[in-house]
């Protein structure tokens, strides 16, 4: 009987028991305070635009003109929801049709700036359009060409949403930009914004909303989309997001 | 001979001393993740399982009670390993990122861990189901999952619709995520107010799905099918709750934001997933697996699985 408590006392304090208890308590005493003191010396930090979206230059979109009407179509959410000041909400026109022999197509251009690494990165619109009363009858990406900003980045995914909302439909195209780089996935821009390197950060969100007429083939308003965010990205990137050289540590 | 008994009495006494030891480690370690987890679930009904998640995880402890002491062994060290490697990811998610889901979430592992390094691996593969129910009782975060139910969420609401909509003399139709009818001269909403009314509840469903299918310790082929059937047997549930408060809103002329629609859908959807998983595993029982080897000789009884 002796033995066995022996042998019993033994095992209570085997060397893996004590470890893991020693590895839980450092854990709850240490790690946390370690944790929040790296988040303090560590932490990124805001960053301005270099010109704000208020001064967009829409008359240098070559297939586009600005169209002064504000909320013709698109479920914009109310502006204190967004939870920044700096945010673009415009419709444009085709300049030319689209090269095609109907009206011109309209598209609405919604961009939002956040630079504040506590900034949630907002409900996309699969979410946020749903929760308007809209259907999302489909969800994909698409490709759209970036020439302008050619050879760093010559083309990015978008994610392209069928939506329909009161019996009408719409297509949009969004796509994140966080410190430069392009992602269609809000996941993807929480990791992106957490990865060490940078000493400043921020994320924007590009939306382009079309109509979907009746009869339409689905083609034509997405390429409009994709044709509006082609020459839309590179004005906001070379004019109004931060430089990449500008978000290293200095 | 005679010390078997005690000493094997006695190896049970110090597993359950570690264990707790090791558990109220694992509280201090994950504490402010807990009390957010209770927080939300508080406030949210979603979430009201991780309150039955304790209980739950009690029963099947006490129901294996005997497998788990003669499955008892040495312990692991890769308990402690798989320990480190959830700390590990709590940190990763706290700094550089700022993830609270995986934060919260990595308290599984550790009790993984806490069970490896206390019993072994027989052990750890006896725990899993309350692994599980740990695991899903731990809520994700509001915004992931308002993007995971979308699709769900859309069947859903279209199949209560056509359905309601067959009833004679009731007209229903959806507006977005309104669901309106017109019943005689009464006219309404159903589910006014729920944030997530045609996805509701579908972490309970599969809550009281896992419970009852180890309830019980089973043959692994019964494990698979019931967790290929889950997902239709959750999604079956949630339609079942969604047209309950339908039926109740519309024939019972409830007021708009009535409380009474909503809980008796939520108590008879839930006794339903309880219903139809017991159903399903009776049905499983009934299926006789061919145990001849292909020698012709009956196998030998084969140790439990889960």
């Amino acid at each position: 009987m002796a033995k066995s408590t022996h042998s019993a006392q033994r095992a209570l304090f085997s060397p893996v028991f004590v470890l893991s208890v020693l590895a839980l308590l450092i854990a709850g005493l240490g790690l946390r305070p370690a944790s929040q003191a790296l988040i303090r010396f560590y932490s990124k930090e805001p960053i301005a635009l270099r010109k704000s979206l208020d001064e967009f230059q829409d008359a240098h979109l070559p297939s586009f003109r600005y169209q002064p009407v504000r909320g013709a179509f698109g479920a914009l959410a109310d502006t204190e929801e967004l939870g920044t000041d700096d945010w673009l909400n415009l419709v444009f026109e085709e300049r030319d049709g689209g090269g095609r022999r109907e009206e011109p197509g309209k598209a609405l251009l919604f961009v939002t700036y956040y630079s504040d690494p506590r900034d949630q990165v907002p409900h996309t619109p699969e979410v946020c359009y749903r929760q308007a009363g809209a259907v999302v009858e489909g969800i994909s990406t698409v490709p759209v060409d970036l020439p302008d900003l050619a050879p760093e980045i010559c083309e990015i995914q978008a994610r392209r949403l069928e939506i329909e909302q009161r019996g009408r439909k719409q297509i949009l195209l969004y796509v994140f930009c966080c410190n430069g780089k392009f992602y269609h996935d809000r996941e993807q821009v929480r990791l992106a914004i957490g990865w060490p390197g940078d000493k400043y950060t921020y994320f924007s969100k590009v939306e382009v909303v079309t109509p979907w007429p009746v009869g339409v083939d689905g083609q034509i308003p997405t390429e409009r989309c994709q044709q509006l965010l082609s020459e839309a990205i590179p004005i906001l990137v070379n004019e109004h997001f931060p430089r990449k050289e500008d978000l290293k540590r200095r | 001979m005679p010390e078997t008994l005690p000493a094997k009495a006695l190896a049970g006494r110090t597993a359950i001393i570690q264990l707790l030891v090791l558990l109220a480690a694992c509280v201090l370690a994950f504490l402010p993740e807990m009390r957010a987890i209770l927080d939300a679930a508080a406030r949210d009904w979603e979430a009201a399982h991780l309150f039955a998640a304790p209980v739950l995880i009690m029963v099947l402890l006490y129901q294996r009670r005997h497998e788990l002491t003669r499955q008892l062994s040495r312990p692991s060290v890769w308990g402690l390993l798989v320990i480190i490697l959830s700390l590990a990811v709590w940190l990763f998610s706290t700094w550089p990122f700022n993830y609270a889901y995986p934060r919260r979430l990595a308290m599984v592992p550790a009790v993984a861990g806490v069970v490896l390094a206390v019993g072994g691996w027989r052990v750890l593969k006896l725990c899993l189901p309350m692994l599980l129910i740990l695991m899903i009782a731990i809520p994700t975060g509001s915004r992931y999952y308002a993007f995971l139910i979308i699709k769900p969420e859309q069947y859903t609401l279209e199949a209560v619709r056509g359905t309601l909509d067959s009833l004679p003399g009731v007209l229903v139709s959806l507006n977005g995520l309104d669901l309106s009818y017109l019943h005689g001269s009464d006219t309404g909403m159903i589910a006014l107010g729920e944030p997530v009314r045609g996805a509701s509840l579908l972490l309970s469903f599969l809550t009281i799905g896992v419970f009852v299918t180890f309830a019980r310790i089973r043959p692994f082929w019964q494990i698979v099918v019931m967790a290929i059937a889950g997902a239709p047997v959750v999604l079956f549930c949630n339609y079942a709750r969604l047209l309950i408060l339908g039926l109740v809103t519309i024939y019972g002329r409830t007021e708009p934001l009535s409380f009474a629609p909503r809980v008796t859908a939520v108590v008879l959807s839930l006794v339903l997933a309880y219903g139809v998983s017991v159903l399903l595993l009776w049905v499983l029982g009934k299926i006789i697996i061919d145990e001849t080897g292909l020698d012709g000789q009956p196998r030998a009884a084969s140790p439990a699985h889960a």
